[in-house]
C-alpha cells in the first residue's frame, strides 16, 4: 500500500492518525489512516490551504507491517503498509499488486488538537 | 488637453492637508476615463473647535486615489517630493486648483467622454490592528482589521456594504491591488464598501452574534482572564505571543455589524452606517472552533494559524478552551439568531457566499469508513449540507445566496480553485460582478 497522489500539487503528506493495527485484519470500508496535505510548498501565501484526507481499504486484507506512524511526513509513492490476503503469506516476496483504496477529504478532527 | 486638478474639498471646521503625490501611472501613459493615476495621504487639520475628530481610528491610513477624468497621454507635473513628504500628510494644504499634470490628446484625437472638470476622487481608509503596524508603502498597505472605500464625488445618502468573510472575500472585495479598484468600477457611486479582516477572529455567525451581544464589561472580563492566564502560563509568552493574543482580544471586543463610519466627500464630512448590506461566507463556518470553558465565548481561528501557535499560546488554549465541532444544525441556528438579532435593530440585506462542495481527490466507493454524522467527518458532505441549509435560510429569512459552488464547478476547480479556497482572478471577477449586481439592485430599490 503506497501513498497516492491525492492532489497534483502536493509534495508531501503528514500522517495524522493510523487506525489500522499490525497483524490484524481490515474489512472493506475499514479506516486505515488520516493525513494532511499542506500546499504551502507549492505556492506560499498568507493563508495556506491545508487539507485532510482519510484512506480507507476497499478489500478484505491482513495488515502485516505498518511503514508509517502518526507525525511522519512522507512523499507520494511512499510505502504505507504491507497487506496480504492471508495472515501467513511470505512478506519477503515482491508485492503482486497495489491494495485497493478509497480516499476522501475529511474535516480536522478534534482529537488531533 | 485635460488639466488634472483635484477640485474642492471643504469640510466644515477642518482644513484638508495632504502629502506629496505618489504616481501609479507612467509619464506618457495612454489613460482612459476612470484609470488610476496617483494617490496621496490626506488628513484633517482642525480649523475650529470641534468635539469628536472624524477618522480618529484611521487618521494615519487615510488616502485619496486620483482617477482620470478623461482620456489622453499623461503628462505628469512635478508634484512628487519623495521621502517623508510623500508619506506625511501635513506638508501641503488641499487647494482646489492644485493640478498633478494633464492629459494630452493628439491633433484630431477626440475625447472618449466629455472630460469632468476635476479628477474623480476615490477615498480609502484603513484601521490598524495596532498603531505600531506602520506599513505606509502603498495603497492600503498596512495591517488592518478594517479597510474601506468610497467615492469623493458622490453625494449621500451612502449605502454601506460590509464584507465579513475569509480570504475568498478579500480577493473579491479588495481586488488585485488591495484597494477596491475593480469593485469601485462596478458599484453605484453612492456605495461605501467596508472589508473586515479575518486575521484575528474568523467571522462565523456565532462569533459575530457574540460580538454583537457582548457588553464592554464582558469584554473586559475576557481581557482580564486571558491576561492572567497567559501571565501564569508555562512556558512564558514571548513578546510576539502578546501581539497575537492582543489582536484576538481586540477583535473580540469589536462588533463590525454595529460600527458607524465617517466619510469625506466634496460636500463635506458625512456619517453613515451601520451596514445596510452584509456579505457573509459559509466558508467561515469551521468544523472545529474553540469555546472558553469558564466564560463561554467562541474563538474561531484558521487551522493553519492553530498550527503556527507558539507553545505558550497553545498551552493557554488547551487549558482554557474546549475544541468543539458545530453541527450543520448549530450553524443554521447561529445564522438565524444572527440575522434576527441584527434585524431587530435595523433593516439589513444579508448576502451569503456558499462553499465549494465538489470533492477533489476523493475516490469514495462506500461510506463505511466514515463515522456518523458524516457532516462532522467528510468535508464534501459537510459542504453540501451547509449549502442546502443556506436554501432554508434564504427561504425563511430572505437572504441572497451567491452560488460560488456552481460557478467554480462550471469554470473548473483545477484551474480556478485548485486548493479549494483561493480563486483565480477570473473567478473573483465573476463573483465580484454577482455581488455588485445584488448591491446595485438593492440601491435601485
Amino acid at each position: 500500500m503506497t501513498l497516492p497522489t491525492i492532489n497534483p500539487l502536493m509534495t508531501t503528506a503528514v500522517i495524522k492518525a493510523v487506525h489500522a493495527q499490525e497483524n490484524a485484519p481490515v474489512a472493506p470500508g475499514g479506516k486505515f489512516l488520516d493525513l494532511s496535505v499542506d500546499l504551502t510548498s507549492y505556492a506560499e501565501h498568507d493563508c495556506p490551504a491545508i487539507s485532510y484526507f482519510r484512506i480507507v481499504v476497499r478489500e478484505r486484507a491482513w495488515v502485516r507491517r505498518l511503514a508509517i506512524r502518526a507525525g511522519d511526513e512522507i512523499k507520494p509513492g511512499a510505502t504505507l503498509a504491507h497487506l496480504s490476503t492471508e495472515p501467513a503469506e511470505d512478506l519477503d516476496a515482491a508485492p503482486t499488486r497495489a491494495a485497493r483504496l478509497s480516499v476522501a477529504g475529511i474535516l480536522y478532527q478534534p482529537e488531533w488538537w | 488637453m485635460t488639466d488634472l486638478r483635484v477640485g474642492p474639498l471643504d469640510p466644515k471646521d477642518f482644513a484638508v492637508v495632504r502629502s506629496g503625490v505618489r504616481w501609479l501611472a507612467n509619464e506618457g501613459q495612454n489613460c482612459r476615463p476612470g484609470e488610476l493615476l496617483a494617490y496621496c495621504n490626506v488628513g484633517l487639520a482642525i480649523a475650529a473647535p470641534v468635539g469628536v475628530v472624524p477618522f480618529a481610528d484611521e487618521w494615519r491610513d487615510f488616502q485619496v486615489a486620483f482617477l482620470s477624468p478623461g482620456n489622453g497621454r499623461l503628462r505628469r507635473a512635478d508634484v512628487s517630493r519623495g521621502g517623508f513628504h510623500d508619506r506625511h500628510r501635513h506638508h501641503n494644504l488641499w487647494r482646489t486648483d492644485f493640478s498633478i499634470g494633464n492629459l494630452e490628446l493628439r491633433p484630431g484625437e477626440k475625447p472618449a467622454v466629455p472630460s469632468g472638470e476635476f479628477m474623480q476622487l476615490l477615498f480609502l481608509a484603513g484601521r490598524r490592528i495596532t498603531q505600531l503596524a506602520d506599513a505606509p508603502s502603498g495603497l492600503l498597505s498596512g495591517w488592518y482589521d478594517r479597510a474601506r472605500m468610497w467615492r469623493g464625488d458622490a453625494s449621500g445618502p451612502f449605502t454601506t456594504v460590509l464584507s465579513l468573510g475569509i480570504c475568498e472575500q478579500a480577493g473579491i472585495f479588495r481586488g488585485e491591488r488591495d484597494a477596491f479598484l475593480e469593485l469601485a468600477t462596478l458599484l453605484s457611486p453612492s456605495t461605501h464598501v467596508v472589508w473586515c479582516s479575518d486575521d484575528s477572529l474568523v467571522p462565523s455567525a456565532r462569533a459575530l452574534l457574540e460580538q454583537l451581544q457582548r457588553t464592554p464589561e464582558q469584554h473586559r472580563e475576557i481581557e482580564t482572564d486571558a491576561a492572567a492566564a497567559l501571565a501564569a502560563s508555562s512556558p512564558a509568552p514571548s513578546g510576539a505571543d502578546w501581539i497575537v493574543a492582543g489582536s484576538i482580544l481586540e477583535a473580540l471586543g469589536r462588533s463590525p455589524l454595529d460600527e458607524s463610519y465617517d466619510l469625506l466627500t466634496r460636500g463635506g464630512i458625512e456619517s453613515t452606517g451601520p451596514a445596510d448590506i452584509v456579505v457573509l461566507s459559509l466558508n467561515a463556518e469551521f468544523a472545529s472552533v474553540f469555546r472558553h470553558r469558564r466564560l463561554g465565548y467562541t474563538l474561531t481561528m484558521h487551522g493553519f494559524r492553530q498550527g503556527e501557535l507558539s507553545p505558550a499560546l497553545t498551552a493557554w488554549i488547551k487549558s482554557d478552551f474546549d475544541i468543539v465541532t458545530p453541527s450543520v444544525e448549530d450553524v443554521k441556528r447561529d445564522y438565524y439568531a444572527l440575522i434576527d438579532a441584527v434585524r431587530a435593530r435595523r433593516r439589513v440585506r444579508f448576502v451569503v457566499l456558499n462553499v465549494f462542495s465538489s470533492s477533489m481527490g476523493d475516490t469514495i466507493f462506500n461510506y463505511a469508513g466514515f463515522d456518523r454524522p458524516m457532516s462532522d467527518v467528510v468535508a464534501s458532505v459537510r459542504a453540501k449540507e451547509l449549502n442546502l441549509m443556506l436554501y432554508d435560510l434564504a427561504r425563511d429569512r430572505d437572504v441572497h445566496i451567491v452560488d460560488a459552488d456552481a460557478l467554480i464547478a462550471m469554470l473548473g476547480a483545477i484551474g480556478h480553485l485548485p486548493d479549494a479556497f483561493h480563486q483565480s482572478g477570473y473567478a473573483q471577477a465573476l463573483l465580484r460582478e454577482q455581488i455588485a449586481r445584488i448591491v446595485n439592485e438593492h440601491i435601485a430599490g
